[in-house]
């Protein structure tokens, strides 16, 4: 293999195609087949250049079209190590840069993490070696080489016989989405249902709802198109039957993962979302850009909160809340209790008590709302205000409240109409809701 | 399937875990929040066991790391109380502070009154896994062994269930741990020779077991394979030294007692005999060995075995050095240790050499040949000790007790 690129695009090319390769699980593999899953494929074509990688999770493919500087002169492919590859791009700046392969006389099996020669199916073959050279305007630069492995042992990625998308999303609102609603996900859950987006559609709209099962946060999607996922359970069907069969309706995507392909892909064309039903998979497509993904087994989607649970229950405004100063009150009574604090509504004031049992003084603080449309007393987690007050970017939040069964909260950003918040209230808990003064 | 609460889990800390793994699997329907009573406030762990769910209304709160507090113990008491039935607890006591009394047989005060607590509950369930068993529990021990590797469908005799108690310890985690891993690969009758090779050692007398049964099928590079192998597990160059002695030590006794005229069969015996205390009960001819073992039992406190001394053996008081420690005799610990001393001296040594001499010169030689192996590894001992390359002093050990020459071995002329 012999080609020649220039140094931005050949980065850009590596970051998506070694995509899977370079993710933390790749890169902290200790398997026996720890180098394949740390490698990046390369093959050179006279028309196109494919860079490929995978691991269990994940496999990631990008197709670089060979125009002007970027040439084919020796059709090959080669596999490689994609840390050191992409570091080695890197640090090169504006330039060209070749790749050459060579290969060995005799293959030689490579050993890893004490895998015998027995275990023919561990064993990585080191085929070659992979030449990288750079050069700049003043025809200088520098030279490495990386050991190349046979690149038969890398599955390819291909979306194979699906042929109809589940949706397309225009990029700009998808990253905008989970920048306004990613937080409210868990960083991480051994299930894999709460460290993800959920894509739902109820009636011609797309949804992304995260929740971490005690709050939630739904953003709209109006301009999705193409839309073959099937419409969202009902109210009716939910107070029926229950829910099952989850999967078909409720396209669970890891949230770090997709937030990762939002970064890489591009603006020009949209992202299209597809599902392996058989095998469970996801897929992510732009033109030449592939990602393929595990998502949370099936019998566990059933966990994700369906849509109409937001969207059929009806609230009314209770009040409108200036942000800073209830983010400030906030941090002020949380230094008795860090969890949970008593949010006490009345004509047009909010009083935030707070009583530890750790041997702090209760803390009382208050302040001027909008005319509140009827009082209104809950305890709510203060992790889940602050960080929806540091989401929000108006003056102002917006505090509704159900009409019936007042559990919940829902709050809504005035200048930003696609993004709604919910959040459960605390019960049990120690304070007197009853006679909310006895709590200072 | 409606999960049982409180489950209050204490005891052995591998089985412990198990169980909470199993039920995790078992009861996937609920939302799992883990909270530990010595790191999180009361507050947060409060606010997590009120914390309304939007959908699957069924959590388990599982606390663990519970401190040996009351304040910890009441709160947890009174949380389990207020809350409803949607809220399943799991108390695990993962820090090891639930303890049962050996001698009693029941719990302190402290925490017989917070299990009872729990114990009012309609659907608790408490789960005692148990601690490490004592060498009284030695057939506790044994049972516990053989119903785990019954329930894998396997077979364990009792002398093999006990010298896998003597291999891999008395720690139930570990026997479950290792069991789990054996009947992957063991027959459906467990054999010794199976135990010996695959069960992890976990005491210098296991290594002793393993390390002596390799030594007496006289295959050196066995042995230096098997030595490697502990001294790569961070096996200490003395502790295997050691163990050479002692198995030098077995086999001049076992040569010493057959040149005397015992048969092989008697020199077993006589071997297990030695090192028992005290010598004038253990080799009485009139008393049977039940009686023998039944008289020694009582002479193991220091008073009583010095008033045995004094009133029985006629020793005077100003004849016995109280300052000083008596040091453990040495001792052959299981049968068949003993017997493949013997094997080893019959089948390895004598049986080569037995065209070569007459039965009255072969006792000699074989006397002889057991001294001069055991005072050159007890020379080879003192200089791993003090010396400067131990990986050699133990190879030429594992050169002299493998070797079959009846004269002289390779490394004893060298």
């Amino acid at each position: 293999m012999k080609v020649t690129l220039k140094q931005d695009v050949l980065l850009e090319a590596i970051k998506r195609g070694a995509f899977a390769a370079l993710s933390d699980e790749a890169q902290t593999d200790s398997s026996t087949l720890s180098l394949i899953i740390k490698s990046v494929k390369i093959k050179a074509e006279k028309s196109k250049i494919t860079f490929e990688s995978a691991t269990a999770l994940v496999s990631s493919s990008y197709v670089l079209t060979t125009v002007d500087e970027n040439t084919v002169k020796e059709e090959g492919d080669v596999m490689v190590a994609a840390n050191e590859l992409y570091e080695w791009v890197s640090r090169q700046g504006n330039c060209v840069v070749a790749l050459v392969s060579k290969d060995l006389d005799e293959p030689e099996t490579v050993n890893v993490g004490g895998a015998t020669e027995a275990v023919t199916k561990a064993a990585i073959r080191k085929v070659g070696k992979l030449t990288l050279a750079s050069k700049d305007s003043s025809k200088t630069g520098s030279k490495w080489s990386l050991d190349s492995y046979d690149s038969s042992q890398m599955p390819s990625v291909e979306l194979g016989n699906l042929k109809t998308p589940l949706f397309v999303l225009p990029l700009e609102q998808l990253s905008d989405g989970i920048k306004n609603i990613g937080f409210v996900a868990m960083a991480k859950d051994s299930d894999h249902v709460f460290d993800t987006i959920s894509f739902q559609h109820r009636d011609k709209n797309m949804y992304m709802v995260t929740t971490d099962s005690a709050r939630c946060a739904l953003w709209n999607l109006p301009n999705a198109d193409g839309i073959t996922l099937e419409n969202s359970i009902s109210s009716k069907q939910l107070e029926t039957s229950g829910v099952k069969d989850s999967w078909k309706y409720n396209l669970l995507v890891p949230l770090k993962m997709l937030s990762d392909v939002c970064k890489l892909s591009s603006n020009a064309a949209p992202l299209e979302f597809y599902r392996d039903d058989a095998k469970n998979r996801i897929y992510l497509s732009q033109p030449g850009f592939l990602v393929r993904m595990a998502t949370a087994g099936k019998e566990m989607t059933d966990k994700f909160p369906p849509l109409d649970l937001f969207l059929v229950k009806t609230y009314t405004d209770l009040c409108t809340v200036p942000k800073d100063v209830l983010a400030s009150r906030l941090n002020t009574v949380s230094l008795v209790n860090k969890n949970a604090i008593m949010f006490d509504f009345e004509t047009d004031q909010l009083t935030l008590y707070g009583i530890s049992e750790s041997g702090h003084s209760p803390c009382k603080a208050n302040m001027s709302v909008g005319a509140v449309s009827e009082k209104f007393t809950k305890v709510w987690n203060v992790k889940h205000f602050l960080e929806i007050l540091k989401a929000v970017n108006a003056d102002n939040i917006k505090v509704l409240i159900p009409t019936v069964s007042k559990k919940t909260i829902k709050i809504l950003n005035p200048s930003q109409p696609n993004v709604s918040y919910y959040a459960m209230s605390i019960e049990r808990s120690k304070y007197n809701l009853e006679d909310p003064s006895a709590n200072s | 399937m409606e999960m049982p609460s409180p489950v209050l889990i204490f005891g052995d800390k591998v089985l412990s875990q198990n169980n909470v793994n199993a039920a995790k699997k078992k009861y996937s329907q609920y939302v799992w929040n883990t909270v530990s009573a010595t790191d999180d406030s009361p507050d947060l762990i409060r606010a997590i066991v009120g914390q309304g769910d939007f959908f699957s209304s069924d959590k388990v709160v599982l606390i663990q790391d519970i401190p040996n507090q009351k304040a910890v113990r009441e709160f947890i008491i009174e949380l389990v109380k207020l809350s409803s039935d949607k809220i399943k607890f799991v108390i695990w006591d993962s820090n090891g502070q639930i303890n049962i009394d050996p001698k009693t047989k029941t719990f302190n005060k402290t925490w017989s009154e917070f299990i009872s607590e729990i114990k009012k509950n309609k659907d608790h369930k408490i789960v005692n896994n148990g601690s490490e068993f004592t060498e009284k529990e030695n057939n506790d021990c044994i049972t516990f062994i053989k119903e785990r590797f019954n329930k894998c469908k396997k077979n364990i005799s009792h002398d093999n269930a006990l010298l896998f108690s003597e291999i891999v310890g008395r720690n139930r985690g570990m026997i479950d741990s290792e069991i789990s891993k054996l009947v992957l690969t063991c027959p459906s009758e467990v054999s010794k020779q199976f135990i010996l090779d695959n069960a992890f050692p976990s005491s210098s007398d296991a290594i002793l077991y393993k390390f002596g049964n390799v030594l007496d099928s006289c295959s050196y590079g066995d042995s230096l394979v098997m030595m490697r192998q502990f001294m790569d597990m961070g096996i200490n160059e003395n502790v295997l030294a050691d163990i050479m002695v002692r198995k030098a030590r077995w086999q001049l006794a076992a040569a010493s007692y057959w040149s005397q005229g015992m048969s092989w069969n008697e020199v077993v015996s006589a071997l297990m005999q030695m090192g028992k205390y005290p010598s004038s009960i253990w080799h009485k001819n009139s008393i049977t060995p039940t009686e023998k073992r039944k008289s020694s039992e009582t002479l193991k406190e220091v008073e009583s075995r010095m008033e045995y001394m004094q009133k029985i053996c006629g020793v005077k008081d100003w004849q016995i050095d109280k300052t000083k420690k008596t040091a453990r005799a040495e001792t052959v610990p299981m049968d068949f240790m003993a017997e493949l001393t013997t094997k080893f001296l019959r089948d390895n040594i004598i049986a080569p050499n037995v065209n070569a001499y007459r039965e009255s010169e072969m006792k000699i030689k074989l006397v002889d040949r057991c001294i001069k192996v055991y005072l050159f590894v007890l020379d080879k001992l003192k200089e791993i000790r003090y010396g400067i390359n131990p990986q050699q002093d133990l190879q030429d050990m594992v050169a002299a007790l493998t070797s079959k020459t009846m004269s002289t071995t390779p490394s004893l002329k060298a």
